[in-house]
């Protein structure tokens, strides 16, 4: 009992800190929230020290940056009252940094321009720098109000999630404290945004200074002319470029010229009567018409003495041959299986070579050299996704013949297979099954499949021979099952990537003949059981106590079963003895034999109702027996003569009554 | 008498109510294939047709064609390293999903440069609901990240050493590590945007990693595009899910025992046993009256 009380205490102690075990043994951080039960917190102070972080990179002239930073707000967890306004936010924010980009490039140009003394393009630069800067400022001035706007719209937020959610208050002040701190630090982010615009203005001014100084000093007009021949040339031909820089009507030589063929440069230099010539190839560009410029820029002594001067522009006329692109696919491919694509390349001689490449989804599957007509075998890659994927064919340009592309939509999915099996419909286990099969499709019989057979807890892996045939054997295994239909599942899956995976299931009808025999003996064995008790079932109190002695039938006198003879010894032994003897005359007497399974209790009440004279002397001498038998005291000497002399009394009472 | 065939009866009836409940109640671990519960993987294990491995032995001889899907919540053994070694340098596909567990180890073994973090990546601004729930829309294109716009991870974590071309995806520009547990960001720590799932080729084979297991549970993967990226990862390839490194709990253990025990009673020699123990049974009263009978 100590025990018990011991290892219970401990057992349940364990149990508790069982859980405990698995538990260290797991990751110290959560590894996930409930994405569904998940509260609804978005963090509105970060989205102000946001828009520092992005009004920071403005200041520093990263107006790309911020722009990109900007628009990962389309991915914010942003309430949808707040969303408008901050919709509205972002492209005010966008308008003033690509006015600001704007502004920057306009100056820089501006300023090239009159390093150049192309003061009139400086001119017009300037100008519109002047434009672009009021701007900037009007938008800055609108995202400043915008901005105290927001915030007040912020933390009215926060009151109204406080009320809703009832949130401590404590935790209301902390945030509309952050977001104090957030909107101050915005404003003077912003505020070097102001400087930086101050500063772009001060530069416009400066540029606005230096232009003027350069209008004023009396700077000598120097012209310049372009003649091109011919007008019109094939892409990849040459034409002369000719003409003369002057400055008031006297030659300039020896001056370098920038001649701007579709803004490519080409320095040259000019004779000593300011003419110049050259020759310019027209770039493989195909297009119908190219533009071709002069541009002289004063250098070295020239600077404050000549302005700079630009040719008008020449139209050159380019031809070229176009090129035309048919294309013939199937609508559907199947991954790693040849697909043939044909078509014809039409160019204006037939019979020039011309390189063609086939992409899938930008991936490169062939390039081949073909004359006109083709027809190409393509392999989708054994690894591509079923579903539509886009199909381009490029012809790549040559020379005079321009290229060309065309893309079709092509479908790629699997070739679904089909499979006959052969296996028994019966079968009787254990036992070795045979199952054999054939797999095909219509394109032919599909080999080294590998053919997986599960039958029970049992499975096999075949591969199919080269006419897609296969034979397996699988075991059929002893389990608890006894009868009744199970599933044969067979799964084949091709090695060729154009073809499906199959799954077959079969039921077939098993008998469990080792089971039924077991189950059968163990049924045999508890019908034994119980036959032999309704057998010598007693019977019921009601039977033994509600017949009346007028309704016993007189019974067919049966000899008493013989029973093995004892050696009786001792007290106990002469009351057996004496028990024994009473016994024998009662069975003669009533024809009711004592079964072996019946007590000596059972036994007297069952002949009770045949005993009237002996039953009180019966009665006395069974339960001396039981006594002898079953009591742990000590047996007395005149206990075993008092049987005697009742087993006596039996005997002559009962002879008295036969006779 | 009365008492003791009670307390006999009342443990019988007692064990059995114990048995079937263990056997029939469904399991609720994280990531356990079989927990169709918010944090389970049933979804996506059926789906896919995924075959749950309970042992890396397990692991295809030939894996060209096959992806694992590890969530390494326990280390491993010398043993299973070589396993997941052969496999992908045989042509498979591992998919590592870690955020804090034992990822790293795997990545050594691989003489990878690439790390898990083990910080929790949170997100104030670009999240789904709140910063544990990022939100990653800076995907590179690829196949794997194809018709995905944008993904939402779980308690995620990052990744370290990651060379520009082999990052898939980056965390927001907002969002931060949070190396102190406090929940807000301080200015010593590293803000976005984050690598947060790479691609490495391995010999024939390839790993990718992804910093958050919690983008397969049943709950998330229908978030967002959540859906497109685990199809595009499972391909057409056999997928296999490592179920063999994630802490057991006392009912998965009380269901591993039960397996056992009945996958040993269905044996020839298990099921001779049961029939014999309950002829024993059946026939023991025969036994008990033969030998009184014998003793009076």
């Amino acid at each position: 009992m100590k025990r018990l009380a011991i290892a219970l205490p401990i057992i349940l102690l364990l149990a508790i800190l069982s859980p405990c075990f698995s538990i260290l043994a797991q990751p110290a951080h959560t590894p996930h929230q409930n994405p569904m039960a998940a509260q609804d917190s978005p963090d509105l102070v970060s989205l102000l020290a946001f828009y520092g972080n992005v009004f920071n990179l403005a200041a520093v002239s990263q107006y790309q940056d911020a722009q990109s930073m900007l628009n990962e707000l389309e991915y914010a967890n942003i309430p949808d009252e707040l969303r408008y306004i901050i919709d509205r936010f972002n492209t005010l924010s966008r308008q003033l940094f690509t006015t600001l980009d704007n502004l920057e490039l306009l100056l820089d140009e501006a300023s090239a321009s009159l390093s150049h003394y192309q003061i009139s393009d400086a001119k017009q630069k300037l100008d519109a720098a002047k434009t672009t800067l009021n701007s900037a400022q009007l938008l800055l001035e609108d995202i400043e109000a915008a901005t105290d706007s927001l915030v007040t719209r912020l933390a009215n937020f926060i009151i109204e999630v406080r009320k809703q959610t009832g949130q401590p208050y404590d935790q209301m002040l902390r945030s509309l404290k952050q977001l104090s701190e957030a909107s101050q630090r915005l404003e003077e982010i912003q505020q070097r945004l102001r400087q930086l615009i101050d500063e772009l203005d001060q530069l416009r001014q400066s540029l606005m200074q230096k232009y003027e100084t350069q209008t004023q000093a009396e700077l000598i007009p120097t012209e310049l002319s372009l003649r091109v021949i011919p007008a019109s040339v094939f892409v990849g031909d040459s034409i002369i470029a000719s003409g003369r820089l002057t400055a008031d009507t006297s030659a300039l030589a020896k001056r370098k010229l920038s001649l701007l063929c579709d803004n490519e440069p080409l320095v040259i230099t000019t004779e000593p009567d300011g003419s110049y010539a050259t020759n310019i190839t027209i770039p493989y560009k195909y297009v119908s018409t190219m533009t071709l410029n002069a541009v002289y820029t004063p250098s070295d002594d020239d600077i404050g003495t000549y302005l700079a001067s630009k040719s008008p522009t020449a139209v050159i006329n380019t031809s070229f041959y176009s090129t035309l692109l048919e294309v013939t696919a199937p609508e559907t491919a199947h991954p790693g299986l040849p697909a043939t694509i044909s078509g014809q390349v039409s160019s204006t001689d037939g019979t020039v070579d011309r390189t063609i490449k086939v992409l899938l989804d930008n991936t490169q599957l062939a390039e081949e050299i073909i004359q006109g007509e083709f027809s190409l075998q393509i392999a989708p890659p054994p690894q591509i996704s079923t579903g539509e994927h886009s199909l381009t064919l490029t012809t790549i340009p040559r020379e005079r013949y321009s290229g060309t592309s065309k893309s079709l939509t092509i479908n790629i999915s699997k070739l679904p297979i089909q499979a006959d099996i052969k296996a028994p419909q019966l079968v009787v286990t254990p036992k070795v099954i045979q199952i054999s099969g054939k797999v095909y499709h219509s394109l032919g019989p599909v080999e080294d499949a590998r053919v997986n057979l599960t039958f029970g807890r049992s499975s096999t892996t075949v591969e199919t021979s080269t006419d897609g045939s296969f034979d397996a054997t699988i075991e059929a295994p002893l389990d608890l099952s006894l009868i009744g239909p199970q599933e044969l599942s067979v799964i084949i899956e091709p090695v060729q990537p154009w073809y499906t995976s199959l799954q077959i299931k079969r039921g077939v009808f098993s008998i469990n003949s080792a089971n039924i025999g077991l189950m059968l003996a163990a049924f045999v064995s508890l019908g034994i059981l119980l036959y032999t008790r309704v057998r010598t079932r007693a019977p019921s109190p009601r039977e033994e106590t509600g017949i009346p002695e007028a309704a016993v039938q007189e019974l067919p006198t049966v000899a008493p079963p013989s029973r093995p003879r004892y050696e009786f010894t001792g007290i106990k032994g002469r009351i057996l003895s004496a028990y024994l003897n009473g016994l024998a005359v009662v069975e003669t007497a009533t024809g009711i034999s004592m079964a072996s399974h019946t007590t000596l209790r059972e036994f007297l009440k069952a002949t009770t109702p045949r005993l009237p004279g002996a039953i009180e002397a019966f009665t006395e001498l069974t339960l001396a027996a039981e006594i002898a038998l079953y009591s742990v005291h000590k047996l007395k000497p005149s206990s075993a003569a008092r049987a005697e002399q009742l087993a006596a009394a039996i005997e002559e009472e009962l002879h008295n009554e036969a006779a | 008498m009365k008492l003791r065939r009670f307390l006999v009866i009342l443990t019988i009836a007692l064990v059995i109510i114990l048995v079937v409940v263990v056997w029939f109640f469904p399991l609720n671990e994280d990531f356990r294939t079989e927990n169709p519960f918010w944090n389970g993987t049933k979804d996506i294990s059926s789906v896919t047709g995924a075959l749950p491995l309970e042992f890396l032995s397990d692991l295809p001889t030939s894996p060209e064609g096959s992806t694992l899907l590890l969530i390494p919540y326990l280390d491993f053994t010398p043993t299973e390293l070589d396993e997941l070694n052969r496999f992908v340098t045989q042509g498979g596909t591992i998919v590592l999903a870690d955020d804090y567990g034992y990822g790293n180890q795997i990545l050594e073994y691989l003489e990878l440069e690439v790390q898990f973090s083990g910080q929790v990546l949170l997100d104030p601004l670009c999240s789904y609901k709140n910063k544990w729930l990022p939100r990653i829309s800076h995907l590179t294109s690829n196949s794997i990240t194809n018709d995905t716009e944008s993904l939402i991870l779980n308690h995620a974590t990052c990744l370290t050493n990651v060379e520009a071309d082999d990052a898939l995806a980056l965390s927001s520009s907002f969002s931060f590590l949070d190396l102190n547990g406090n929940g807000e960001w301080d200015t010593d720590e590293p803000t976005g945007p984050l690598p947060v799932i790479s691609h490495h080729n391995l010999a024939s084979g390839q790993i990718v990693l992804i910093s958050d297991p919690s983008i397969f549970i049943n709950s998330m993967e229908t978030i967002e595009n959540n859906y497109n990226f685990i199809q595009n990862i499972t391909g057409p390839s056999r997928l296999l899910i490592d179920q063999s490194h994630l802490p057991p709990s006392t009912l998965h253990q009380s269901k591993n025992l039960l397996a056992s025990i009945r996958g040993y009673l269905v044996t020839p020699a298990g099921t001779l046993g049961l029939v014999i123990v309950v002829l024993i049974i059946t026939l023991m009263p025969i036994w008990h009256k033969k030998h009184r009978e014998k003793e009076f």
